[in-house]
């Protein structure tokens, strides 16, 4: 087999078509008749017997040819004229969008101001100087290429917008710097508040600050989530933490509602650079957007509202088929938001039977066939599996356990089955479809499965005869058995984010639009990748997508199939909402770089190709202008 | 059998009007006034030079001293000049003029390598050979023209009238070019033919290399068939003058470039590429080769003369035959 290392080398094949066009624009030989050729064959025989590379030389077109080959390869090989040049005026303007560029200062906010600053820079720019704009948030972002017209400079600032997200400078003038390498002179600009922690790494780039601070108190919801308690469906804990970042202290009314129902109102009072966190426990159903306030006019709005979306609960539907299995039923119960329906095997209704549920345990009892969906299969050996039994074996220990993430934590040490159904495999296993959970000397105790429509764990004993459902092990196996068949069914945490957070949608395979509607109400379309069109084993194919506009704290709502869901997006973070200038960041012009002489590389590339090509023009005309006919 | 005869006049026919119009070419009236021209001055000349108006100019055993030449081996030792010896300490001979009847033979090159020049050498050739058999027949001189070269030629009898002029511009005309040239044979060939010591003038470019079988291309030229020619005739008491007529491309070539030179000769191709140092090799070559040439003639006192065909055909015959030892 070959391979090629580097396949742009056969990129030389180019020149295939430049030597066709080269050999048949070369003049071919004239034909001449003369009396006698011996005169010239002498001449010719002297000359070949003369120094070889003498004679070579002596010719100058092929003198010409081989200075238009060096020149050739010479500018192949991409040389660059190095030198030493002063600053351009090249600029990388870095603008600080996070949350605390929100607040006011003067008559403007922070973000305006720097804003103003900026555009004052662009305008005030040389003709051939090139800027580059960044916005600075979560994470960086470039505004555009290097440009160096103003107008196009100052429509991309015109579409630059503050965001409700945390912001990340370092980010930011990494990506800055690593954007003028290569660009002698070239000089960062980071315009910000300075509003977040003092980090010394900071100061020693060469950047230069241009801070937009000034005295901001502000009091901030940093955090607000909701729970379930495990006990109880029905009962739910209200987290909410308020931070105070002014120096004096504050009271404040802080209130929490759920679908316009109030959870709480009450007063809080904070002393100075403090927090507290209030835990409140409620009845009821938590489904729906659940909101947080403070009411407080301070210098940032934004983080005064905090919401949670609690996604309404389905409860698991479990479909049951067992002639009596105490433990497995108590097991089920044990489980939150599941309902479980005990019933027979009507072959009739058996297919719809399994339809309607979202798993199906087969306690002791064979079904006539597997239809797609979730199976848990207790002393019962699964139909057109890849396993099938073999007879019965009796008085077995657990001797291993495999590395699936159902037995993985499992203390089965000991573990002692009186009487166990014998399964061998059919023909070769694929590993992973078919793992095996753990084992005696004999036979597979436990095997888990999957197929395209299928998901199955086996356990080849009933619970009565072994020790296994007395063992802290069992029911942690059958949770993690219960979420691995129904992952999507098992109850959802609170749906919240924090700003320039990614949200991982989950869609039906056969959705194919996806419209996000955003907190100010813009519509934005998110393109479906063919990546994210791959389908996922789960049947109907769910496809995951990525989004990642959450720079707006609020509430976003989207399209799953023909549900409507949401996610909330919250500052939330502490750092952000202290408005306090404290990045310790030196002012632009008071600090002096050690800049190295600015390295300016000119490549020679395009001169050299113009002297090849004159090179040939004068070879040619050398060939086949001087002709002469006798 | 009447259309094989029909056949054989039209051949004729259309033969006789390519000749016509090459005449037509070749002589033209401007030629002949020139020759009338030429004929005065060559009369002028001998008036001049000589006392008689018909002088054979085999000097010899005649009665009248005519000139001095060095002494060869072979030479009577009475016509040795004793008192040259006494003086210069050289030997020299004395020679003397006779009244005898000259004949005068133009060995007139046809082959293949004659046809290239501008004008072409054969042309000048021809004008040349003309020329002298006039000067000849005007000086009531016998004048053979007998053309030679590798492929069959047509013979002209021995002009001995001026009014035989027109019969010899006529076969003048109708010789063509072709083949290679052999010079020690058609020398050879002459020397056995001609009975008295005779004026032999050669008109050729004397291009005569060899094609061995084996190689298939010319080998490198020297002067041996010459050599050998002028030594056959030379060794039956014949005079001889050797003009060589050379293309002014030949004797300075402009070709620059890549080329395909095919060889009239031995119909060889030679590709080269001719530049500044190969044209000066070729002129180095060409120099040894006409220095060669003339070695040769001066080794067996031929009168050697070369001429490019660039130079006007009445200041050639005027400009060099004048100098030369014909019409001295």
């Amino acid at each position: 087999m070959i391979s090629f290392a580097d396949p742009s080398g056969l990129l030389a094949l180019l020149s295939v078509p430049v030597l066709l066009v080269l050999f048949c624009l070369r003049p071919m030989r004239r034909r001449m008749v003369s009396s006698t050729t011996f005169l010239w064959r002498e001449a010719l025989a002297e000359r070949r017997h003369g120094p070889g590379l003498g004679r070579l030389l002596r010719d100058p077109s092929l003198l010409l040819l081989l200075v238009a080959a060096v020149a050739l390869s010479l500018a192949l090989a991409d040389p660059r004229w190095v030198g030493m040049t002063g600053r351009s005026g090249d600029q990388v303007l870095v603008i600080d969008v996070s949350a605390s560029m929100r607040s006011p200062l003067r008559d403007a906010t922070r973000f305006e101001l720097a804003m103003a600053e900026v555009a004052r820079r662009v305008q005030g720019k040389s003709a051939d100087s090139q800027v580059l704009l960044i916005a600075s948030g979560s994470r960086p972002r470039l505004l555009g290429g290097f440009e160096s017209d103003p107008e196009r400079l100052t429509r991309m600032l015109a579409e630059l917008r503050v965001t409700d997200e945390a912001g990340d400078p370092r980010a930011a003038l990494s990506l800055a710097l690593s954007m003028v390498n290569g660009r002698p002179g070239a000089r960062v600009h980071f315009f910000t508040d300075g509003a977040f922690d003092a980090d010394p790494a900071l100061r020693a780039l060469a950047v230069e600050f241009h801070t937009i601070a000034g005295p901001a108190p502000n009091v901030a919801i940093g955090g607000f989530d909701i729970r379930r308690r495990y006990a109880s469906s029905e009962q739910f804990e209200v987290m909410v933490r308020i931070s105070n970042h002014a120096d004096e202290r504050v009271e404040v009314p802080v209130s929490a509602t759920l679908e316009e129902v109030e959870l709480f109102q009450r007063e809080v009072s904070l002393e100075a650079r403090s927090s507290e966190t209030l835990v409140l426990p409620f009845q009821g159903d938590p489904s729906g957007v659940a909101h947080a306030r403070i009411d407080i006019e301070d210098a940032l709005p934004s983080d005064n509202v905090a919401q949670v979306v609690m996604p309404a609960q389905r409860p698991l539907r479990v479909l049951l088929f067992s002639s009596g299995n105490s433990v497995l039923q108590q097991a089920l119960l044990a489980l939150p938001a599941v309902t479980t329906r005990l019933s027979e095997i009507v072959e009739s209704l058996y297919a719809n039977q399994v339809a309607h549920h979202d798993l199906v345990v087969f306690d002791g009892v064979e079904p006539p066939s597997l239809p797609p969906g979730r199976y848990l299969f207790i002393d019962a050996v699964p139909p057109d599996a890849p396993f099938e039994r073999t007879g019965r074996v009796l008085d077995q220990a657990v001797e291993g356990r495999g590395r699936s993430a159902l037995v993985r934590d499992l203390d089965i040490t000991g573990l002692k089955v009186a009487s166990a159904i014998r399964v061998g495999f059919r023909g070769e296993v694929e590993p992973d479809r078919v793992q095996n959970l753990f084992w005696s000397a004999q036979t597979p105790l436990a095997l888990s499965w999957l197929d395209e429509q299928r998901r199955v764990v086996y356990l080849g004993f009933d619970l009565g005869v072994s020790d296994f459902a007395t063992r802290a092990a069992f029911p942690l196996w059958f949770h993690a058995s219960v979420r691995w068949l129904q992952p999507l069914a098992a109850p959802e945490p609170a749906t919240h984010l924090r700003t320039g957070q990614r949200k991982r949608i989950l869609l039906p395979g056969e959705q194919q639009r996806l419209i996000v509607v955003t907190p100010d109400q813009r519509y934005l379309r998110v393109p479906l990748t063919r990546d994210d069109k791959a389908p996922a084993p789960r049947q109907p194919a769910w496809r995951e997508v990525d989004f990642d506009q959450t720079a707006l704290a609020g509430v976003y709502r989207y399209f799953e199939g023909e549900d409507r869901r949401y996610f909330a997006v919250n500052l939330s973070d502490e750092s952000e909402s202290d408005l306090s200038s404290r990045a310790e960041l030196p002012e632009a012009g008071t600090q002096t770089y050690e800049q190295p002489p600015a390295r300016s590389e000119t490549p020679l590339w395009p001169w050299l190709a113009g002297l090849v090509a004159l090179l040939l023009l004068l070879e040619w005309w050398l060939w086949g202008g001087r002709r002469v006919v006798a | 059998m009447a259309m094989t005869a029909s056949r054989q006049d039209g051949a004729k026919r259309a033969a006789t009007a390519a000749s016509d119009e090459a005449r037509a070419r070749l002589f033209d009236a401007g030629f002949l006034r020139k020759l009338e021209r030429l004929e005065l001055l060559a009369r002028k000349q001998m008036r001049g030079l000589l006392r008689g108006e018909h002088t054979s100019r085999s000097r010899g055993q005649g009665q009248e001293f005519a000139d001095f030449r060095r002494y060869q081996a072979g030479d009577d030792f009475r016509a040795i000049d004793w008192n040259i010896y006494q003086r210069l300490d050289r030997l020299f001979v004395r020679l003397y003029s006779s009244d005898q009847d000259l004949a005068v033979h133009l060995l007139l090159d046809c082959s293949a390598s004659m046809a290239v020049g501008d004008p072409v050498k054969f042309d000048q050739a021809r004008r040349l050979a003309a020329a002298l058999a006039y000067v000849g027949v005007n000086n009531l001189e016998r004048v053979g023209i007998e053309p030679f070269g590798n492929a069959p030629v047509r013979r002209l009898g021995t002009l001995r009238h001026r009014s035989q002029m027109i019969s010899a511009l006529d076969f003048l005309a109708g010789l063509e070019c072709a083949g290679r040239t052999r010079l020690d044979l058609a020398c050879r060939e002459l020397a056995v033919t001609l009975r008295k010591p005779a004026l032999v003038v050669v008109l050729s470019d004397l291009i005569d290399s060899v094609v061995p079988e084996h190689e298939g291309r010319a080998e490198p030229a020297d002067s041996t068939r010459l050599e050998q020619g002028l030594k056959m005739l030379r060794a039956r008491g014949h005079e001889l003058l050797v003009l060589q007529i050379l293309a002014e491309e030949e004797i300075a070539p402009t070709l620059d470039g890549a080329y395909e030179l095919r060889d009239l000769e031995h119909d060889g191709l030679l590709k080269l590429s001719i530049d500044a140092d190969l044209r000066a090799r070729y002129l180095q070559r060409l120099e040894q080769w006409l220095a060669g040439n003339e070695a040769v003639c001066a080794r067996f006192g031929v009168d050697y003369m070369r001429f490019s065909t660039a130079i006007p055909f009445e200041d050639m015959v005027l400009r060099y035959l004048r100098q030369g030892w014909h019409l001295r």
